[in-house]
């Protein structure tokens, strides 16, 4: 997926529109998200790589709020929301999987691997673009 | 009114101080990026208003306004939609979901300024200097004559407060309502007892009577106690 200059990924008019013509605002936003997103996603990969579902919901849960200052709800809410919501639902499970994962729970891992690939590569093209 | 903002996520607190900025009566005080840090704030200074995100790792925003000892008015704002009842049961101002967007953050602020203007809530905040104090009571807001206080008891959550024939069930812990009674007038006479110290009757032992009612005396209060009603 490529973020052409005919096809941005990003859209800056909720935070426009907060704005009310404060661009120092914007420009603030910007920067918190530039800055502070490649953590986000280290943290989260972490924590699906070590199957803690606890943080990973956590992760999630923060991206929800995140992703529309940037218009990236339109692109990943729904990547962000089902794994908060997977993750949710494994979330007394890690000591189970230590022991003896369920067919479940591997199925969801999985799931939760594959929309994670999916939103690491938004928000790399996100930043790229931001940082324009 | 002095607000502050509580959320773990900082362009969700960078957001709401923006739309704070927009409001001429919102005067902005304080960012908090978790509830610790919110509760021990609001323990020391006055807080009108507080804006407060629900999921935080350590501690929920629901949990916080359960522990609070002060009251400011809340507005919740949160990614979902699931708490709204618990928040209705908390007595909140407004809960909105998030993104925020200026005509409905109006609504809310707009909410918080009435309560905040109206009559119960300064009553709330000047009633150590005046005769009564004000409770809720099955979402009814009470007036209590200080002076006919006889006994406070603590059940959890909710305190059971005895005057003269009447037993009136408040939720707010005992350590909560403590604060808001003068302290020349009540003593905590045990963990779960606070004694109005001009309704004591008779002192024995280890029990205090207001007629017959028998409100024990704790070990450590022992001492003070005595000394309050001039025995010692």
């Amino acid at each position: 997926m490529r973020a052409g200059a005919s096809k941005r990924i990003t859209n800056l008019d909720y935070l426009t529109d907060l704005s009310k013509g404060n661009t120092l605002f914007v420009d603030e936003m910007i920067e918190i998200f530039i800055a502070e997103s490649p953590d986000e996603i280290i943290v989260l990969e972490k924590a699906i790589h070590e199957k803690d579902f606890k943080l990973i919901k956590s992760c999630a849960h923060k991206m929800i709020s995140t992703i529309p200052f940037v218009g990236l709800d339109k692109i990943i809410e729904t990547e962000v929301s089902e794994i908060e919501k997977l993750a949710s639902a494994q979330a007394g499970s890690s000591a189970e999987f230590i022991q003896a994962p369920s067919e479940g729970l591997i199925k969801n891992i999985k799931k939760i691997e594959v929309l994670f690939s999916r939103i690491k590569e938004v928000y790399r093209l996100a930043i790229l673009e931001l940082k324009e | 009114m002095n607000c502050i903002v509580v959320d773990d996520n900082k362009m969700a607190r960078t957001a709401i101080k923006q739309l704070i900025d927009q409001v001429d009566f919102l005067n902005f005080v304080q960012e908090c990026s978790n509830p610790i840090d919110a509760f021990n704030y609001l323990n020391k200074e006055k807080v009108d208003l507080v804006f407060l995100d629900i999921e935080m790792p350590e501690m929920t925003g629901l949990e916080l306004i359960k522990n609070l000892t002060t009251h400011p008015i809340i507005i919740l704002i949160t990614a979902k939609k699931d708490y709204a009842v618990e928040a209705f049961e908390l007595n909140v101002a407004d809960y909105i979901v998030k993104p925020v967007k200026l005509p409905r953050f109006m609504v809310a602020v707009s909410k918080a300024k009435e309560l905040f203007d109206s009559k119960d809530h300064k009553m709330e905040m000047n009633e150590k200097e005046k005769e009564y104090i004000f409770v809720r009571a099955d979402s009814v807001l009470m007036k209590i004559k200080i002076n006919e206080i006889q006994y406070i008891q603590a059940m959890g959550d909710y305190v059971n407060i005895f005057t003269s024939g009447k037993r009136t069930t408040v939720h707010i812990t005992l350590k909560a309502i403590e604060e808001k009674l003068p302290k020349d007038l009540f003593f905590r006479l045990h963990r779960s007892y606070i004694i109005a110290t001009n309704h004591i009757d008779n002192v024995e032992e280890n029990t205090a009577y207001i007629g017959k009612h028998p409100i024990p005396i704790g070990e450590q209060f022992k001492k003070e106690l005595l000394k309050k009603i001039n025995l010692i």
